[in-house]
């Protein structure tokens, strides 16, 4: 069945002049979104024991911080040299999984003194980086790259920019799926990095709900950087990452700015944009629901409607406003979204 | 076919240099995977009615819950009605419109709200349960009539919901009769019974058959509830619950064989594995690591390695069966 529908597909393509000649055998897994995170899950999760059993087993030779690192990067090799013999298979692909992240935590054991300053952060961000790059698996390079972005973060945390770090995060993922056409052919590589981006902004952009109050508690000890005021910048970057994102689509759709959908698409992102202000985090579900759409990526859209639910839960318990006035805010914006569907009903109606 | 597969097809062209790169954003509109600009319609209307009705509704729910003094209990009481019976009205009215069925569910909601506010208002002194578990039953009429997924989901949540409050009253009270595993047994039953019913409903009525994510939901709470109690099981050491491991291996042989040759669905299948995982390490970790050598760490780590490996493997080949996802 799958083979007629991909002959259809090869014929449309060539029917447009982009392939030529007789389709190729096609060989295509499919590898659903569920077992990958069941293979990343369990993968990590054996890692523990792995590492665990190592520094019970060796915990004197391991009092060496050299020497763990030796041992860190050798088991990394190991990894490496395991998945390279053995790409297609799952079975010991997952062994490679847990033995490299043993290799890691060792890696990291062995430099734990500078984890004080950046410096550590950074070593491990660039670690996790040449990982992504060398280590082919895509829940290997997920994970690595989610390790990198948080490394980068914690190795921001002296700088003012680390208050910025929430919207540049959502930025980068927008900016990475919105090209995907120009990375497919390498899809491998740069498909989890871009799942890894998606994971994180939602966690980094979640932990600017706490407010300055709530990260000092939570890194408790350490002293904030200066810029704290940036915080707020956030939500007003994000907004303008939804009117960009709505910009771009209409450019990839060639729809001029002056054609009458485009100003109301244009229209309905900016008081988006601006309720997003107040109902924080809303910007970000909208740029996950309107990319899902446009990439035809069921898992992006399901998880945009998925946090545009939470973070209204969450605006429940933010205290800056009474709740009377976050109901009117609430009530108005979901009025103006029904009549903008009318007015989108009406212009249909007039055009058809 | 799914975008998922067409995207990777291109994908494997373009690696194979059939497609040249310049020409991926045209192929990917060709395939569909870029939807075209008149399915953007269609998208935006439900985006704009579902987002819009949401926000009326979590407005509205936000409003009472202020307790605004200035108005009085009788007008927000008429507010409430008034708000259920328009929403009714407008459904007769739509009735024939696909999207008439949301209109319910608002008013399910809204009933919700104006139980919470009956309670707030005259301090019934009734237990939080209650409140749901009226709720699920003074809607279950709609829900029997409305043939709607959304709001049979609404009314499952609401039966857990009373359930697991009812667990935590009556746990105080109780202790020795109502056990932290007897909440466990309620739900899973439940949910098992409900889960059952779904699946074999859905063979009949299309409009339940629409989505797996409401069947999936419920069986990872199904799961959820087994796993809890086989954990407690594995470390209380006590044989009080004897017949609990038949039960589970009865009910798993049962899950895998319905979900692997009666209604394929790899989700439950890996479902199915992640629970033999998590209980087998547990049951691993019980047995090895009381000698507390490093070596049993390492055993129990090569067990998740090996059994995670052939899951998913096994997985992965039945994956082949189904379309892309």
């Amino acid at each position: 069945m799958s083979n007629q529908h991909d002959a259809a597909l090869w014929q449309k393509l060539q029917e447009a002049g982009l392939v030529q000649g007789d389709m190729p055998n096609t060989d295509i897994e499919n590898h659903p979104w569920y077992l990958r995170s069941l293979q990343g899950f369990t993968g990590w999760f054996a890692a523990w024991f792995v590492l665990a059993s190592i520094f019970a087993l060796f915990y004197k030779v391991l009092e060496y911080k050299e020497l763990a690192l030796v041992f860190g990067i050798a088991t990394l090799s190991g990894a490496y040299f395991i998945y390279q013999k053995a790409q297609k298979s799952d079975f010991i692909g997952q062994f490679a999984l847990a033995i490299s992240l043993t290799g890691q935590s060792l890696c990291i054991y062995g430099w734990r003194d500078l984890l004080h300053d950046p410096i550590g952060w950074w070593l491990i961000a660039f670690m996790s980086a040449c990982l992504v790059w060398l280590m082919p698996s895509f829940i290997h390079r997920f994970l690595s790259s989610s390790m990198a972005i948080g490394a980068i973060l914690l190795g921001c945390m002296d700088w003012p920019i680390v208050w910025l770090l929430p919207s540049i995060v959502v930025v980068a993922m927008a900016a990475v799926w919105l090209a995907e056409s120009k990375w497919l052919i390498h899809s491998d590589r740069v498909r989890p990095i871009a799942y890894a981006l998606t994971i994180s902004a939602l966690q980094i952009h979640s932990l600017t709900l706490l407010g300055v109050n709530g990260l000092g508690q939570l890194v408790h000890g350490r002293d904030l950087p200066a810029g704290s005021f940036l915080l707020a910048v956030n939500e007003v970057l994000l907004g303008f990452a939804l009117v960009a994102t709505v910009g771009m689509l209409l450019k990839r759709y060639q729809i001029g700015y002056q054609q009458p959908q485009a100003w109301l698409a244009l229209l309905l992102a900016t008081v988006l944009a601006l309720v997003s202000q107040q109902a924080t985090g809303l910007a970000v579900a909208w740029i996950l629901i309107v990319i899902g759409f446009a990439n035809g990526h069921r898992v992006l859209l399901a998880l945009g409607i998925f946090v545009f639910w939470g973070y209204l839960a969450r605006y429940y318990y933010f205290l800056n406003w009474t709740l009377l006035d976050k109901s009117y805010l609430l009530m108005a914006t979901g009025a103006f979204l029904l009549i903008v569907r009318q007015i989108g009903q009406r212009w249909r109606q007039h055009h058809e | 076919m799914t975008p998922a597969r067409h995207k990777a097809l291109i994908k494997q062209w373009l690696s194979q240099k059939h497609i040249a790169p310049d020409k991926t954003e045209q192929a990917l509109a060709i395939a569909t995977v870029t939807p075209p600009a008149s399915a953007w319609f269609g998208f935006l209307d439900r985006l704009l009615l579902s987002n819009g009705v949401g926000l009326i509704l979590i407005g509205l729910i936000f409003f009472f819950a202020f307790n605004w003094q200035e108005i009085t209990r009788f007008h927000k009481f008429a507010m409430l009605e008034l708000l259920i019976v328009g929403t009714l009205v407008a459904h007769y009215k739509f009735a024939a419109k696909a999207n008439a069925n949301y209109l319910i569910l608002v008013a399910s909601v809204l009933l919700g709200v104006l139980l919470a506010f009956y309670g707030q208002t005259y301090q019934t002194g009734a237990d939080t349960w209650q409140l749901f578990a009226m709720w699920a039953l003074l809607i279950s009429p709609w829900v029997l009539l409305a043939r709607f997924a959304a709001l049979w989901m609404l009314w499952l949540i609401l039966a857990n919901l009373s359930l697991v409050l009812y667990y935590q009253v009556f746990h105080g009270l109780f202790g020795l009769v109502f056990s932290g595993t007897a909440m466990q047994w309620a739900l899973w039953l439940f949910n098992t019974l409900a889960l059952s019913i779904w699946e074999f409903a859905a063979k009949r009525y299309s409009w339940l058959s629409q989505s797996r994510s409401q069947v999936r939901l419920l069986a990872i709470v199904t799961h959820f509830n087994m796993v809890w109690l086989m954990i407690d099981f594995i470390f209380s050491h006590g044989f009080r619950d004897f017949y609990l491991p038949i039960i589970y291996l009865a009910w798993l042989a049962a899950f895998y064989g319905y979900y692997r040759y009666q209604q394929l669905d790899v989700f439950m299948l890996a479902g199915v594995s992640l629970s033999v995982i998590v209980i087998s390490t547990a049951w691993f970790s019980d047995l090895l690591l009381q000698s507390k050598d490093g070596f049993a760490l390492l055993v129990i780590g090569l067990w998740i390695m090996f059994s995670s490996g052939w899951a998913v493997r096994h997985l992965k080949a039945i994956a082949q069966e189904v379309p892309h996802e």
